[in-house]
């Protein structure tokens, strides 16, 4: 169960509704947390990658704690079906998250088009090998409108230091 | 036009002869015309003796139920106002922008289509590469680093499961694209 402000305030109706029922949920989220361990990055429904997010990273906070702590190992054992992924995810994906604190996915949407008329998004964990997703930010300091503005910039600060110098002297 | 005139008029000649007949009994009265489906009470047999029979509308309409429905046409103007409102209209997108990597429209909180069919194309190779070393479709517990033609394999990578590509990194997978092309220049 989620605890948070959004749960407050939604009467503790904070989760959505998958497949048929209590049962029916858990198995698609365990099929796509299964997937997310294997591929670490998978395409599915806006709804079911958002609602197996939560799952996914809480996951890996119990694969920490080490494959001989019985709780995690039990975890591991129902969240995984198949299981040649469990070595997998303590001695892979455990270490990789060793620093880090509570977010290790990453979720984003994709837009409705004629093709893809569902509300897809592919959820990933962080440090995969694939190409990143996310446009990478460049920097254009030979661009004639950066140089215009970095030359502004230096005559300012020219400026500045000149009226520096001159307010103590007044 | 004439003979349809006359069709109608023999139609309804012949109804008031029937119904003359009718009258002095000479005439066999006419089949159930209105056959209503009543489900039927399994009580009401054994209780049927004792029970007064339902007289009028509700004895011919047994366990009916009957729906409303529209008395009168809408009119044009009703039935426009309604379907063409300005509500129901699609509502133009102003969270679109260019995408800084391809320079195809996208929209605010989505990945460009533009980009990610390109990077699934790429992925998709780097996991036929990945499910290519595993022995029996078991998953290997090794860190995965992806390595191309004009790239090194460095000390580190060595623990490491190594995907090595036979053509070269493409220009959108670097760190940093514009310095790179810049250095070489």
């Amino acid at each position: 169960m989620r605890l948070s402000l959004m749960l407050l305030i939604t009467h503790g109706k904070r989760q959505r509704k998958l497949g048929g029922g209590k049962p029916q949920r858990l198995n698609i989220l365990r099929r796509v947390v299964t997937g997310l361990v294997r591929h670490e990055r998978i395409e599915s429904t806006y709804a079911q990658c958002d609602e197996a997010k939560f799952y996914a990273e809480r996951l890996i906070d119990y694969a920490k704690l080490g494959n001989t702590n019985a709780g995690a190992m039990r975890i591991a054992d129902y969240w995984i079906t198949e299981k040649d992924l469990i070595p997998k995810l303590f001695e892979t994906l455990a270490p990789r998250f060793a620093e880090h604190d509570g977010r290790y996915c990453r979720l984003y949407r994709l837009p409705v088009t004629t093709q893809n008329t569902r509300d897809m998004a592919v959820l990933e964990y962080k440090g995969n090998p694939y190409p990143s997703l996310r446009p990478i930010p460049k920097n254009h300091p030979n661009s004639i409108a950066n140089i215009l503005v970095e030359g502004l910039r230096q005559d300012y600060e020219k400026k500045m230091e000149i009226d520096m110098k001159d307010q103590p002297a007044a | 036009m004439a003979t349809s005139l006359l069709r109608i008029f023999h139609a309804a000649f012949q109804n008031v002869e029937i119904r003359l007949l009718q009258a002095f009994g000479l005439h066999p009265p006419p089949g159930p015309a209105l056959a209503i489906p009543g489900c039927h009470h399994p009580l009401q047999g054994s209780q049927g003796s004792d029970m007064t029979e339902p007289s009028g509308l509700s004895s011919l309409l047994g366990g009916v139920f009957l729906m409303a429905a529209p008395k009168h046409r809408q009119s044009l103007e009703r039935r426009h106002k309604r379907q063409r409102h300005p509500d129901k209209l699609i509502k133009p997108k102003e969270n679109l922008f260019p995408c800084p990597e391809c320079g195809s429209m996208m929209q605010e909180g989505f990945l460009c289509i533009n980009c990610y069919q390109r990077i699934k194309y790429e992925t998709d190779i780097i996991r036929q590469k990945i499910k290519e070393t595993e022995t029996d479709g078991l998953a290997s517990t090794a860190e995965t680093v992806v390595r191309y033609a004009d790239e090194t394999i460095t000390e580190s990578d060595k623990s490491k499961r190594v995907i090595e590509m036979a053509r070269k990194k493409p220009h959108w997978f670097t760190k940093d694209m514009y310095d790179e092309h810049w250095k070489t220049s």
